[in-house]
């Protein structure tokens, strides 16, 4: 419970004059509060004081690798330099994250139980106009905005993680309009989704590791189309993984009665 | 740097200070994720501020955006003593 250590530190600290000065004062505190707390605040203390000596004793102004990379823009086959380390660079990292990803969203699958039954997932609720609203006016901005991130990830900041992200806020959109169903997805097309992103990246790199002998190293000539080629395909699946975070539910027993339940109830109504 | 821009970032830094804080010491979960959502629109703002446009992206959609809405969901399913996807998340939409 992160909730509980502050209001308890607070108090501690507007305690402390009152009470006898020195090491007296000092123990009657500590008893008083547990010395388990006061070893753990001085823990944190000296993180902080660790973490403030490590911020002054940074160089004022780090030139980092921003040399080096402006060096090799040439071969990385896009404009951004971001983009450039993301995905070309160190190609490696990327790939890893999608792989957290994916795995993140299987253990949500796992960890989450079956609703009972769909009309369960159906449920008319207050507000729902609106959401019906936003709905008609947001998706299409949404899947703009997306395609745009995800097209200006090549020269300015965006690309694949931020499209993803805006794909998956209009998926939550749809979940929370009901417009999307996640029952009703297919186990083939759910496994594709997720993985999709993954599958593509490691074919890609499996190709140009044979290729040119060097992990993740693109074709100079090529590196733009296989980076769009891995963003757009990216893109998608962390979408998809965001919106099984949020949705996603191992599949549900279908009766025919819940079936015939649910699409007495399945238009949305005006 | 103008003496607007140091206006600025002071007051940034502090009302994220702030916000970390009280988002820490609230005990209504609810409050405490909607406190968390405010944080991270100010520090996606922090990140522009620190040139870093990229990771303010990232930050707004993620941090504040997808990050709120599952503490969301969250919060709704400790509630709700059967939880069910698309009701608990009616409780915060």
């Amino acid at each position: 419970m992160t909730s509980n250590k502050s209001p308890t530190t607070e108090p501690a600290s507007t305690r402390r004059p009152k009470s006898s000065s020195g090491a007296a004062g000092v123990r009657e505190f500590a008893a008083e509060i547990g010395f388990a707390r006061v070893a753990f605040n001085l823990l944190v203390v000296l993180l902080l004081g660790l973490l403030f000596w490590t911020v002054l004793d940074l160089p004022p102004q780090s030139a980092g690798l921003h040399a080096k990379v402006k060096a090799h823009m040439h071969v990385s086959g896009v404009a951004s330099p971001i983009t450039a380390v993301l995905l070309n660079f160190r190609g490696y990292d990327t790939l890893l994250e999608i792989v957290v990803l994916l795995l993140a969203s299987i253990g949500c699958l796992i960890l989450r139980d079956a609703p009972q039954s769909h009309p369960a997932l159906a449920p008319g609720r207050p507000g729902k106009w609106v959401l019906d609203g936003m709905i008609h006016v947001l998706i299409p901005v949404m899947l703009l905005t997306a395609g745009y991130l995800l097209w200006a990830g090549d020269h300015a900041p965006g690309g694949a993680f931020q499209a993803g992200a805006v794909l998956a806020a209009a998926g939550f959109l749809l979940v929370l309009g009901n417009r999307m169903r996640f029952w009703r997805t297919p186990e083939w097309l759910l496994r594709l989704s997720l993985s999709f992103g993954m599958i593509v990246f490691v074919l890609v790199a499996s190709v140009v590791t044979i290729l040119t002998k060097n992990l993740l190293q693109y074709p100079e000539n090529y590196a733009g189309i296989l980076i769009l080629l891995i963003e757009i395909s990216v893109a998608g699946s962390i979408g998809c993984v965001l919106i099984t975070l949020f949705a996603g539910h191992p599949p549900v027993t279908r009766t025919p009665a819940a079936d015939q339940l649910w699409h007495s109830n399945d238009e949305p109504k005006e | 740097m103008t003496a607007l821009t140091w206006i600025f970032d002071g007051l940034l830094t502090a009302a994220m200070v702030y916000l970390a804080w009280s988002l820490l010491s609230e005990r209504d979960l609810f409050k405490a994720v909607v406190l968390f959502i405010a944080f991270g629109l100010l520090m996606a703002l922090a990140w522009v501020r620190l040139r870093a446009p990229d990771i303010a992206l990232a930050e707004a959609a993620i941090s504040a955006g997808l990050s709120g809405v599952l503490l969301l969901d969250a919060v709704g399913a400790i509630r709700s003593p059967n939880p069910v996807p698309e009701d608990t998340s009616s409780d915060s939409g």
